[in-house]
């Protein structure tokens, strides 16, 4: 188990990326074709600056903390009391975030590989794996996400441009879809889908000093093109509004695969990717889960939180009647409003450090971050990541 | 102890809380029924032990009477009950005569060099003569080592310890009457296998010499690979009730220090009875105790451990044991074979391909095979699945069923055909698997495709060069079968997640098990596929060795320098 755990670049990259990425192979991405019809991927282009913008806010905001989660960056911010309620925020964020994926990834797998298995021993077997691997540690997880990180992103772009020989260019016309005002009004009702970059902000005391940056901008581009490519190529093989009736759109795509009488049936193939994508993202959400919970209740070990905050999750996840409300409610609080209490939370934060560096510098005292006001001088906090166990 | 030990031992195994002891002292029963002489003489022989035993840990030195030396000797040789040792007194013939004794373990010692390097030398021909203004008695045995005893190697002996060390490693100690030191000669002579070709690491083209037995006899062998006079080999006693001679081989100016030091730390601080095997060794050093994989390289060729100490790696040797441990190791030394390196890289990198997919293969066929046919019929070509339906047809059993019980009879084979001596043992094997086989597809309890599945299986539990990772590999088999069979192929991948979360924990001696993949340092082409030689310019950057680089860019000076005078084809003056 990790004593002191570190996390090399590539590894964060591997891992934030899946993260982001994983959504794609569940239903609830396809919610987004009714906002952008024929020009979603142009939606989702647009998301790529915005989230470029949105990742050197926040690495701004680590920077200045080196060495702290976003948490104890609120506790010395904002203080105590407003921080516990910012982290409650970020952790029922978490916890939808990975019930929520639990269930759809249930669902998917009960649809198209194990329909006679109930639904609760697919939960129960997921869980399991990932309380297993969130146990081990994060640096861990960061390692096995590292590992297969480039032939996920190989499978990807693999199952794409196989089925190269059923891109229609219509499906990608009018060009502009819904018109400038639907798109404009698409994208920001979508701008959830980057909200999960939040774990880089629970992980970062693990990263090296000075890649924060490089392991934000990395992430968000290559999962930006990564998710980019795959609504691109949805449109051009199922135009809308085809596309919008798809409940899993990248299965549906492998299994349009056709390249002659034995290239059939792809989709086997790819199964083991999606399903090691979902376990690498659950896995980080239930561990960022039990990180923030350890956080707040200013605990040096996360490895007590993982089993009841698993246990929530199960329970969460059993909430919805079928997959259809799961997914139509997935995409409302993840897609549509996750943006929300991430953003109150990052903006809460960033305005306290901007008035914070103002009013030090009318004063002529030290920045924020260093001397007096740090956390290590008011004790109680650690300002270095704990020996054990986070 | 623990309560919950106490209570486990009495509720579970029926243990008498007074087990321990009374073990040692006899049971009440015994002691009971025992006569009083029975317990005396346990009680005696008990002290005498203990009493011999302090004689060797405490470093009594040796005294100057020979004939009290004499019947510690004996005490502590166990003579005249131990016909092995023999305890020769004889007189050096000086003037005036001196009495001294050798002892030695017949049958560990050569008789011809000791009747020509001590006897003959002591008895027929002394000649000493004091130094100038001392005494003959205060040097007399540094003048018996320089001038009367030819052998090569003499250590002078200063204990009963040292004494017993040496007798028991086949040297002869010669006492000297008056003198409280003594001089043991190197006479060791015992029976040993000679150098041959490897047994299991066999390959087609490389050297053919495999380590023996004998300790300096392997160092020996790495010795005449590498020819540097940086190459240490540190002698290391292991074990308490057995005292086994380990050395470790390092090259000083290339393996990292604190490696070294480690290595020395773990085995010095074992304590354990008696550790005679590099396989008992290795589980007393590892860093933990997984079943999933080895955590040191084990090798029984001296090119194989020349190779890796020039990488900046250590390599643990154990007297009577052919197998060298070689540490820390990666996962992909462990599927690293010599040959790679002796044929040209394309071929180089072919046979570790076939390799990783023999590993792939006999770890996870048979549960994909259970996983396609119970939950995921519709991932196989049409075609296929009617051919394998029909063969399915007249079976009674579930798959899972099938390939346990094919499996298992596999498995039963292999080991059988290892007890079975010679080729015997090997036709056997074969002739066994294929009636087995033929015999179980005609009787209808296993279909076709399942033999040619379990076959393949075994083939590529073959193609891995390491022994006990192929063990691994088949005891992984029998868990991601279980978990197909109740989750199909999701189970196979929830199994291979927490399979790799586990990989990529564990570490040998520090070294990340599947470093340079993850986590990511530099490394020559030589982990995934083997590059070029003239490409291997790096040590690998996760042993931190002394010198990182091992070659310059251009290795190969031929190529930047073009041969002088001489045209083009065929052109000449």
């Amino acid at each position: 188990m990790s004593e002191s755990p570190k996390i090399g670049l590539r590894e964060a990259v591997g891992l934030l990326t899946i993260f982001l990425v994983a959504k794609a192979f569940i239903p609830y991405l396809a919610f987004i074709f009714d906002w952008g019809l024929s020009g979603t991927w142009l939606i989702v282009l647009a998301h790529l600056p915005l989230g470029v913008v949105g990742v050197l806010v926040l690495v701004w905001l680590l920077n200045r903390h080196p060495g702290k989660t976003i948490v104890e960056i609120g506790e010395e911010l904002v203080g105590p009391i407003p921080n516990i309620f910012l982290a409650l925020m970020l952790l029922i964020f978490l916890i939808g975030l990975v019930a929520l994926e639990l269930r759809q990834f249930g669902e998917f797998l009960l649809t198209a590989f194990l329909p006679n298995t109930p639904l609760s021993v697919v939960l129960l077997a997921f869980m399991a794996a990932m309380l297993a691997v969130a146990y081990m540690g994060i640096d861990t997880l960061a390692r096995v996400a590292w590992l297969f990180f480039l032939p996920f992103l190989f499978g990807v772009f693999v199952l794409l441009a196989l089925t190269a020989n059923l891109w229609e260019s219509h499906g990608l016309y009018p060009l502009l879809g819904p018109g400038p005002w639907g798109l404009v009004k698409g994208v920001g009702s979508t701008l959830g889908v980057g909200s999960d970059i939040i774990l880089l902000a629970i992980i970062a005391p693990f990263l090296a000093s000075g890649v924060m940056r490089t392991v934000g901008l990395a992430t968000v581009l290559i999962s930006g093109l990564t998710v980019f490519s795959i609504i691109l190529v949805t449109s051009m093989v199922y135009p809308f509004p085809v596309a919008h009736e798809l409940v899993l759109p990248i299965f549906e795509v492998s299994r349009a695969i056709n390249l002659g009488r034995f290239l059939v049936r792809l989709e086997t193939i790819f199964l083991p990717l999606w399903m090691f994508a979902g376990l690498i993202s659950m896995t980080a959400g239930l561990y960022g889960a039990a990180a923030v919970t350890a956080r707040i209740l200013k605990m040096p070990y996360y490895r007590p939180f993982l089993f009841p905050i698993s246990v929530i999750v199960i329970a969460v996840s059993f909430l919805f009647p079928n997959i259809i409300s799961a997914v139509q409610i997935s995409f409302n609080l993840l897609i549509t409003w996750s943006v929300v209490p991430v953003g109150l939370v990052v903006g809460a934060l960033l305005a306290a450090e901007i008035w914070r560096s103002r009013k030090n510098q009318q004063k002529g005292g030290p920045k924020s971050g260093d001397g007096p006001r740090s956390g290590a001088a008011r004790g109680g906090l650690r300002t270095k990541p704990s020996g054990k166990g986070t | 102890m623990s309560l919950f030990s106490k209570l486990s031992r009495r509720v579970l195994f029926r243990e008498p809380q007074e087990y321990q002891s009374l073990f040692e002292s006899g049971s009440q029963e015994d002691q009971q029924q025992a006569p009083a002489g029975d317990r005396r003489q346990f009680k005696r022989k008990k002290a005498e032990t203990e009493r011999l035993a302090d004689l060797i840990n405490q470093d009594v030195p040796l005294p100057t009477d020979l004939q009290e030396i004499k019947q510690t000797l004996g005490k502590l040789f166990r003579s005249p009950e131990n016909n092995d040792v023999v305890i020769r007194q004889f007189i050096i013939g000086m003037e005036p005569p001196l009495q001294a004794l050798m002892v030695f373990y017949d049958g560990l010692a050569d008789k011809s060099t000791q009747n020509m390097a001590i006897l003959q030398p002591l008895m027929f021909f002394p000649s000493l003569r004091p130094d100038p203004g001392k005494k003959l008695v205060d040097s007399l045995m540094d003048r018996v080592a320089e001038s009367l005893l030819p052998g090569n190697e003499v250590v002078t002996v200063r204990n009963y310890q040292e004494l017993a060390d040496n007798v028991m490693n086949g040297l002869t100690v010669v006492v000297v009457d008056g003198q409280d030191r003594a001089l043991a000669v190197e006479t060791r002579a015992w029976e040993h296998r000679g150098i041959s070709t490897p047994q299991v690491e066999a390959v087609i083209r490389g050297p053919q010499e495999a380590f023996t037995e004998q300790i300096r006899a392997n160092i020996t062998l790495v010795r005449k690979y590498l020819r540097r006079t940086s190459l240490v080999s540190k002698f290391v006693k292991v074990g308490e009730m057995s005292q086994a001679q380990c050395a470790i081989m390092y090259l000083d100016d290339i393996a990292n220090p604190q490696l070294v030091e480690e290595v020395l730390r773990r085995l010095q601080s074992l304590k354990a009875d008696f550790i005679h095997e590099s396989g008992i060794l290795e589980q007393m050093v590892q860093d933990t105790d997984t079943p999933l994989s080895p955590q040191a390289l084990s090798t029984e060729r001296p090119d194989r451990v020349a190779a890796n100490l020039i990488e900046g790696r250590v390599a643990i040797l154990v007297d009577g044991n052919p197998w060298v441990l070689i540490v820390p190791t990666t996962f992909f030394s462990l599927m690293q074979a010599a040959e790679d390196a002796y044929i040209r890289w394309p071929g180089g990198t072919f046979a570790r391909v076939v390799r990783y997919v023999g590993l792939a293969v006999a770890m996870l066929l048979p549960a994909f095979y259970v996983a396609a046919v119970t939950y995921h019929q519709d991932f196989i070509p049409t075609d296929l699945l009617l051919a394998m339906t029909g063969a399915r047809e007249a079976v009674p059993f579930p798959t899972i069923l099938e390939i346990l019980m094919m499996e298992l009879a596999f498995e039963l084979i292999r080991e059988a055909g290892i007890r079975i001596p010679g080729t015997v043992g090997t036709t056997l094997g074969i002739v066994g698997a294929l009636i087995l086989g033929q015999a179980a597809v005609a009787a209808n309890i296993v279909s076709p495709i399942l033999i040619v599945v379990v076959a393949v299986t075994a083939l590529g539990s073959f193609a891995i060069p390491n022994y006990e990772l192929s063990v691994s590999v088949r005891m992984l088999r029998f868990v991601y079968l279980l978990l197909a069979v109740f989750l199909g192929l999701f189970g196979i991948v929830a199994g291979l997640f927490v399979h790799a979360a586990l990989l990529v924990q564990m570490r040998s001696f520090g070294v990340p098990f599947l470093a340079p993949l993850t986590p990511m340092t530099a490394s020559s082409p030589d982990y995934l596929w083997r590059g070029p030689v003239w490409q291997q310019e790096r040590r690998p950057d996760y042993l931190d060795p002394l010198r990182s680089r091992r070659q310059p860019r251009i290795s190969r000076g031929w190529t930047r320098h073009k041969r002088k005078g001489g045209g083009g084809d065929g052109g000449g003056k």
